[in-house]
């Protein structure tokens, strides 16, 4: 199991890596986003925030988040980290995306553009 | 006589029977479309094991090529994989051959210079060698994968970083569900959208689905051309209301009637008795020779747009 003070981190690395890349501010454009990350293992549970074609983790609990992501912490863990593209748990049943499908797709690819060689 | 079945996901509206003569082999053509249902179409590619000599798969891609590498999109895969005992194709490998010959023979023959000719090409994972061939005639492209296919906002302007960004998301790609329009998706009315890419271009080129579904209104496209596969005659039509003035179509024409690669490819595996992996270049290039393959270039201001497609 994950902890929160692991997921911090993970998640300041991936928001860090996602903010410096140009073309990642391109593709989301006009894409604005809160995403909650929650655990089905562990009593945390974290937010994100895309708006303005930049991420950052929110300190309070929004009011409503656009897309759900829950799995195992180990599991969200390693999607945030890039060791798992967030295909494979997700068709394994092992992340369950509440979101539209066109959601479910960006935030798959924008993932993998943070990740990818 | 030869008998082909093109089972599609597109629309039933576009079945369709024909008989063709194909190096010298009579051929029956039926195509089937299945309205975007997956489950009804693996049913009937089981049900055709063996009672037909060979299976097109339209309305989906089994393999794309991106920069030398070949990926295999999942579900595709399965209903390939349906009918052990009978050739199944899903016209990727004739595409590969048809389309660079369709650019080549419109740079020399076409009505319109492609040399500095901007296109927005609405997908290229699925049709690389159209892509690799219109940035050898000198055509400027802005390849629209992302976006048409992902609903991501961001036009790639070149192969290089088409196969950048494909290495990274291809494999993905291929196992998720995409925004490609099936069944009755691709007889609703276009819903513009990326209307700065489509102002931008004098050509679109790709999957005329692809085309269609964001296809703006006669103040945006009025002029411009379409490079795509095949079309009926309301997609003419709707071109031509929007004020296109070409459609240039790379699927050929035989016997007046437009053939999806997929069939045609099906057509050629039961024509020659081989199987998909023993058919070779040549096979394919005496195939566009003996037919006398040329694109089909329409103008759409004429009165008449040709044949329906199957």
């Amino acid at each position: 199991m994950v902890d929160s003070r692991e997921m911090d981190r993970v998640l300041t690395d991936f928001a860090s890596r996602f903010n410096a890349k140009p073309e990642l501010a391109k593709m989301t454009a006009g894409w604005e986003r809160t995403i909650t990350i929650e655990p089905s293992d562990a009593a945390w549970r974290r937010d994100l925030r895309v708006e303005r074609g930049l991420v950052r983790t929110l300190e309070q609990v929004p009011e409503k988040a656009e897309i759900r992501l829950v799995g195992r912490s180990s599991v969200l863990a390693d999607i945030f980290a890039g060791r798992l593209s967030p295909t494979e748990p997700y068709l394994d049943g092992d992340l369950v995306v509440h979101s539209s499908e066109e959601d479910m797709m960006k935030l798959d690819i924008f993932t993998l553009m943070v990740w990818g060689e | 006589m030869k008998h082909v079945v093109s089972v599609s996901l597109g629309s039933s509206r576009r079945d369709h029977r024909a008989i063709l003569q194909l190096l010298d082999v009579e051929v029956e053509m039926v195509r089937r479309g299945f309205d975007g249902d997956v489950e009804a179409a693996f049913r009937a590619i089981a049900d055709l094991n063996g009672q037909v000599d060979a299976i097109g798969l339209g309305g989906l891609d089994v393999y794309l090529y991106v920069a030398g590498e070949r990926y295999v999109l999942a579900d595709g895969l399965r209903l390939l994989e349906a009918a052990p005992s009978t050739p199944t194709v899903d016209g990727s490998t004739l595409k590969q051959t048809l389309e660079p010959a369709a650019v080549r023979w419109l740079r020399d023959h076409g009505p319109i210079e492609l040399n500095g000719l901007d296109v927005l090409m609405v997908s290229a994972m699925d049709r690389y060698g159209m892509a690799e061939t219109l940035e050898a005639a000198g055509c400027r492209v802005v390849y629209g994968d992302l976006m048409f296919l992902a609903g991501v906002p961001y036009p790639i302007t070149g192969l290089d970083e088409l196969a950048r960004i494909g290495r990274r998301l291809a494999r993905e790609m291929t196992r998720l569900p995409m925004l490609y329009p099936t069944g009755a998706a691709q007889d609703a009315p276009p819903e513009p959208r990326f209307q700065d890419s489509y102002a931008a271009c004098a050509m679109v080129a790709g999957d005329f689905h692809l085309i269609r579904r964001y296809l703006p209104g006669r103040e945006t496209m009025a002029g411009k051309a379409v490079l795509t596969q095949t079309t009926t005659a309301a997609d003419r039509a709707l071109l031509a209301e929007r004020g296109l003035r070409y459609l240039f179509t790379t699927t050929p024409l035989l016997d007046g009637r437009s053939f999806g690669t997929n069939a045609l490819e099906a057509a050629m595996v039961a024509a020659l008795g081989k199987q998909p992996q023993d058919l070779t270049t040549a096979d394919f290039t005496g195939l566009l020779a003996a037919i006398d393959y040329r694109p089909t270039v329409l103008d759409l201001t004429a009165p008449a747009h040709g044949s329906e497609g199957i």
